[in-house]
């Protein structure tokens, strides 16, 4: 069953970043675009394939893992990427995959497990071996990292927060995230005000103003 | 006197066809066709300056297509006489007619013809269309990079007159481009600029003559004659030079610099990276729409934001620019605006400028109408996404943009 409810938000807010992302990744330095497509052995997304990866989630057919550049500059990481993936309960989480000069690491943005007796009944991030419904194993995973435990918790339960958890995670905020909006809406200065007004009211809690 | 249009074409139907276009336009137009334009550019191409046939027009009208003139060897076209006839006669501004005849809006370049030496590339239908005409934002179909041309021919002789003055000095600096820009202008603006320059460095030193040395409207050995005429002190030979130079720096100006929207900002663009600057009228979606009208300050916007954060930017060559325009690497380092714009509160309207109708929509459709599409224009900047009302009935091109 497909998380149809997700559709307005992945082609909203997660499309114009993706593209910002695979528009990006053309002008990276050879060596990097080398480096991680031959250590990560995935498809990696085109401009021209970011839309039907973007909005695989609730499409009808089983979808190809391709992962999407992120557009991001963050210290000690050669490049990032994510891919959003239908969760067992029918809503999108996202798996992002982040490369340094020495390794690689993965998370899981997940909603919460649905069900009384769940333990992870919040939404949460995880690190993980595997991504894209375990279909595919990270290259030089160590056998020994736990992909349950912890699970930490991320404000908000709605695809909205989970995504706008991952790119606080790789770009920070303040100044830097309002750069994000600029750059993925500059069209839309409405959607600008309004998911900068989101992650605030995410983050309030843990602010230090 | 009003403004003049000669329309230039090899057969009378033609020129029957685009007069007619022009009935609405308020100018006064006269054809020129057949043997009596096979005449005057046998005139032109013997170099004899201003023909009796060509004086006292403001603009002119030339179709694509004038292979029934038969000068014997290749087709004759538009693009092949209009650096002559830019040159050596008095006319202001030129029109192409008939280059793309299945092309109305270009969704590439956002420019319209990008190879074409002319002012302006169009198809005989869009001669009425009130836009090149006229202020208008009733909806219809008016390309945002028309120019309204009874203003753009006026700006023309003024350009001509500043490059006339100017040519030994640097076009950076006598526009008056900030330090800023430079990091924004594309690679390709640069190259455009001067094609021997590096893009890291030397694009401040490139003087009008510098840039009439690569001009693309002359024959290289027409260039090298007027320039060696002009440091002579020839002065038909020099307002030949001006007169080119500024139909190019022109067409630079709108075609690398102003479609980016990076480097200099127009009003509309401007308002949608920054609506605030509206102030409490950014709730109103007709507040928008009234000011990318406006011709003089404060534009409709909020008269405190903009004396103390928008004029201090403002282009000050008015008669370079279609509009007006602010240096936008300017503005987006203004803390206090971007401030005010990411605390401000109240409703705004979620509108997306509509390039193709020169007006701001609601992204949403309320069902009265069909929604603007996102398009992704082939251009080197920044901001290639944009929006169109994509009216039926007309050929956006190419399609495989529309995202």
């Amino acid at each position: 069953m497909a998380s149809l409810n997700d559709g307005k938000e992945l082609k909203e807010l997660v499309l114009p970043y993706a593209r910002w992302g695979a528009d990006r990744w053309r002008e990276q330095p050879k060596e990097i675009r080398e480096q991680a497509e031959e250590t990560l052995d995935v498809e990696i997304a085109s401009p021209e394939l970011v839309t039907k990866t973007v909005m695989s989630p609730i499409g009808s057919t089983q979808p190809i893992l391709r992962l999407i550049p992120m557009p991001c500059d963050a210290r000690d990481v050669t490049c990032s990427f994510f891919a959003p993936v239908l969760s067992h309960n029918s809503r999108t989480s996202f798996h992002l995959v982040v490369l340094a000069e020495k390794g690689q690491l993965a998370f899981r943005i997940e909603p919460g497990d649905v069900g009384s007796g769940w333990t992870h009944r919040y939404d949460h991030v995880q690190l993980c071996k595997s991504i894209g419904h375990r279909s595919y194993t990270l290259p030089n995973a160590p056998e020994w990292l736990p992909d349950s435990y912890p699970a930490f918790p991320v404000p908000g339960e709605s695809i909205v927060s989970r995504f706008l958890a991952m790119i606080v995670a790789m770009h920070g905020f303040a100044d830097s995230l309002k750069a994000v909006f600029e750059m993925i809406f500059p069209s839309r200065p409405t959607l600008r005000r309004k998911y900068s007004e989101i992650t605030e009211d995410l983050l309030k809690p843990v602010l230090d103003v | 006197m009003g403004t003049r249009i000669l329309i230039c074409d090899d057969r009378k139907e033609g020129c029957d066809e685009a007069e007619s276009q022009l009935e609405g336009s308020g100018c006064e137009v006269e054809p020129l066709f057949g043997e009596g334009l096979r005449r005057v550019l046998d005139k032109l191409f013997e170099r004899k300056a201003n023909p009796d046939e060509l004086v006292g027009f403001d603009i002119a009208v030339v179709d694509n297509n004038l292979a029934e003139l038969d000068f014997g060897g290749a087709r004759l076209t538009a693009e092949a006489v209009i650096g002559h006839l830019r040159a050596f006669t008095r006319i202001d501004y030129f029109v192409s007619l008939n280059k793309n005849p299945n092309v109305d809006f270009d969704l590439r370049h956002l420019h319209g013809d990008h190879e074409s030496v002319a002012d302006l590339a169009l198809n005989t239908q869009h001669l009425s269309r009130r836009r090149l005409w006229e202020e208008c934002g009733d909806g219809q179909f008016a390309p945002w990079y028309w120019p309204q041309l009874p203003k753009a021919a006026a700006k023309r002789s003024k350009q001509v007159d500043f490059v006339r003055d100017n040519l030994s000095a640097s076009i950076w600096e006598a526009l008056g481009f900030p330090p800023s820009a430079m990091d924004y202008l594309s690679r390709r603006a640069k190259g455009a600029l001067n094609p021997k320059v590096d893009a890291d460095g030397g694009i401040e030193a490139v003087t009008f003559w510098d840039f009439f040395e690569n001009s693309r409207s002359l024959p290289p050995k027409m260039r090298n004659d007027l320039k060696h005429s002009a440091l002579k002190d020839d002065r038909p030979a020099m307002e030949a030079i001006s007169r080119v130079t500024a139909a190019e720096l022109d067409r630079w100006l709108r075609k690398e610099v102003l479609v980016l929207q990076d480097v200099l900002i127009d009003l509309p663009h401007l308002l949608s990276r920054m609506p605030i600057v509206l102030g409490s009228a950014v709730c109103e979606l007709s507040s928008w729409n009234a000011a990318i009208t406006q011709t003089n300050p404060p534009y409709g916007l909020d008269s405190e934001l903009f004396d103390r954060h928008v004029k201090p930017t403002e282009f000050q060559h008015g008669d370079w620019a279609p509009s007006p325009c602010f240096w936008w690497p300017e503005v987006r380092k203004d803390d206090v605006l971007r401030d005010r714009f990411f605390k401000s509160e109240g409703n705004w309207p979620d509108a997306v400028f509509c390039e193709d109708v020169s007006k701001f929509l609601l992204a949403e459709s309320s069902g009265d109408g069909p929604e603007p599409r996102e398009f992704e224009a082939d251009i080197e900047g920044s901001w290639p996404r944009r929006y169109v009302a994509m009216k039926a009935d007309l050929n956006f091109s190419p399609r495989s943009r529309i995202v």
